[in-house]
């Protein structure tokens, strides 16, 4: 597969599903043979990559309508992996303050990295950064993400911890199972600052979020036409394409996660204060720990 | 191969294929099939693939049963070869008509050689090895091919393959979704329904269900890039208890449940009067 392959996605199918990290292909509700249910049956699963683990960017962009969602600032970061050998994956979250290298800039918030160098430096960014380059890097922008999550259907997600914010979703959300739409899964993803642990907490959130997703992608890829359907939507919508065989085949790996294997961290830190802005010093040590943990079988050590 | 013309517009997103068990759809296609399936018979050309595009429903109830050969004690299985219906599922993306029934015939012959070379067209019984099944995945690329061999208990008869003194299909079916973009189709997927049954020491059904992701290669045509795939043995490869029930059965058991109603009706009038 080709490296870096940078997409402005709009409503999206393959990033729901990347985002998603799920997979499944329940044994086809639509194949011919209807009647029978074979989901508890074996499954022989194959993928043709030339890499084991494929890694991918995952950044949710904070850009506002009109703006170029590839040169503004990533509000959310999650480096997924897939072993499409076994069907694991992993998502290390990366807290949008931590304050790292960024390649010919100096030091920043590696949220930075993306609107000043797009998508690629972004990607270069967080590889140094954790000693491991992703495969892709892929950009939505909270519009597409809520469209996207409102197509599936919504999606039910645990909340550890009741929270609200006075401007995006004043009534709150509650603790426990619940379901978010859209836009709730949007704010969930998105509110940071009542929020303990503030950036950290919003990490933890956004990969809440994913596994919803993931849940809702695995009702629902058996359809048919689903991930064909969600590979036209990125072409579509992406300025820099993959070709679109690619996107199949990432797409096919993407359905072949399986939601039980998929283990997630946020990388931890200290707060700090540089040049007055409130930053994040991340511990370079647990990223590297992490990335190589997972780097051969997207699985990540249990407690992080 | 007998194709039939959608009546949908080229859609941007064509839900040519209705899913779920609903026998309409399938109703105006059981003439043809049967057809095809006598002279595929009576020709001896059980391999090769028919290509039919499903659309919607166009014809009364009929029966809603695909052709299958039905095995029974005592019976020759090879005596009843059966050729693999393909049929156009859903197409995302515009394609013309007649270029998505090329393309699902296509699709149909990459799947078909799967299903020839991993259980059909090959002597039994023989070893369950890698080896006894090369050539299984000719239409996978290198590397996924590599893959289905190890997986071959699943992908391939080799589970039984040494138990068994023949095996033949009883139902082979293949529906093709389609990408295409900007009118080129750029990837398939071929969802697989195959039943096959056995004779020898192990004498039964098995239902395989698969969905095989391709992507075309100028050079070495529709390729497996990806698969998934199941086996059942026994219970649910068989046929349902008493057969599936057809589409004239259900409306011969409607007209009855009506007239047993409206003579119901009559006997009260009749008492109230």
């Amino acid at each position: 597969m080709s490296r870096y392959v940078v997409s402005t996605v709009r409503r999206l199918g393959l990033l729901a599903v990347v985002l998603a990290l799920v997979a499944v292909v329940v044994p086809d509700s639509a194949t011919p043979e209807d009647e029978v249910t074979v989901v508890a049956l074996p499954h022989a699963r194959g993928l043709d990559t030339s890499d084991r683990v494929v890694w991918i960017l995952a950044v949710g962009s904070d850009a506002r309508p009109g703006q170029d969602m590839t040169r503004s600032r990533g509000d959310a970061l999650q480096m997924v992996g897939i072993d499409t050998r076994t069907g694991a994956a992993a998502s290390i979250g990366i807290p949008r303050d931590s304050w790292v290298p960024i390649p010919g800039h100096g030091s920043n918030r590696v949220n930075a990295a993306l609107y000043y160098g797009g998508p690629q430096l972004l990607g270069r960014t967080v590889g140094s950064f954790l000693g491991l380059q992703p495969d892709y890097v892929m950009v939505t922008r909270f519009t597409f993400f809520e469209n996207m999550v409102r197509d599936i259907g919504g999606i039910t997600v645990s909340n550890p911890r009741p929270f609200a914010d006075e401007f995006l979703k004043p009534k709150g959300f509650k603790a426990g199972r619940i379901h978010l739409g859209g836009y709730d899964a949007h704010v969930f993803s998105r509110i940071r600052k009542s929020l303990p642990g503030g950036d950290f907490d919003r990490s933890a959130n956004q990969q809440r979020v994913l596994r919803g997703i993931a849940a809702k992608v695995r009702q629902r890829a058996g359809q048919p036409g689903f991930l064909e359907r969600g590979v036209l939507s990125v072409l579509r919508n992406t300025r820099a394409n993959a070709a679109p065989a690619e996107l199949f085949r990432l797409a096919q790996a993407v359905a072949q996660v399986r939601p039980g294997r998929i283990s997630t961290c946020v990388l931890g830190g200290s707060f700090a204060t540089i040049n007055g802005a409130s930053v994040i010093r991340p511990s370079y040590a647990q990223a590297r720990r992490l990335a190589n943990a997972a780097r051969r079988d997207a699985t990540l050590p249990r407690g992080c | 191969m007998a194709v039939r013309r959608s009546r949908r517009p080229d859609d941007e997103v064509a839900q040519v294929r209705r899913s779920g068990v609903g026998g309409t759809p399938r109703a105006a296609l059981v003439p043809a099939r049967l057809l095809a399936l006598a002279l595929v018979l009576a020709l001896g050309l059980g391999g090769l693939a028919a290509c039919t595009g499903q659309d919607e429903a166009e014809g009364p109830d009929t029966p809603t049963s695909p052709p299958s050969a039905s095995v029974e004690e005592g019976e020759t299985l090879r005596a009843r070869p059966v050729r693999t219906t393909v049929e156009v599922g859903t197409v995302v993306g515009a394609l013309p008509f007649d270029r998505r029934r090329q393309v699902a015939a296509s699709v149909g012959r990459a799947a078909d050689a799967w299903i020839d070379g991993a259980f059909v067209q090959r002597r039994y019984p023989r070893p369950g090895s890698r080896q006894a099944f090369q050539g299984a995945f000719s239409s996978f690329t290198r590397s996924t091919a590599r893959q289905a061999a190890a997986d071959r208990r699943l992908t391939t008869a080799a589970a039984v393959s040494a138990r068994v003194d023949d095996l033949v299909a009883v139902r082979r079916r293949v529906l093709v979704d389609v990408l295409s973009v900007k009118r080129v189709p750029r990837a398939a997927t071929a969802r697989v329904g195959l039943v096959y049954a056995t004779d020898g020491r192990v004498r039964d059904r098995f239902l395989v269900q698969a969905r095989l992701a391709m992507t075309h290669d100028a050079r070495e045509g529709w390729q497996v890039v990806a698969y998934d795939v199941t086996q059942a043995r026994g219970a649910a490869a068989a046929p349902r208890a008493g057969g599936q029930k057809s589409g004239q059965q259900d409306k011969q058991k409607k007209q009855k449940a009506g007239q047993k109603t409206k003579q119901k009706a009559k006997r009260r009038t009749g008492a109230s009067r």
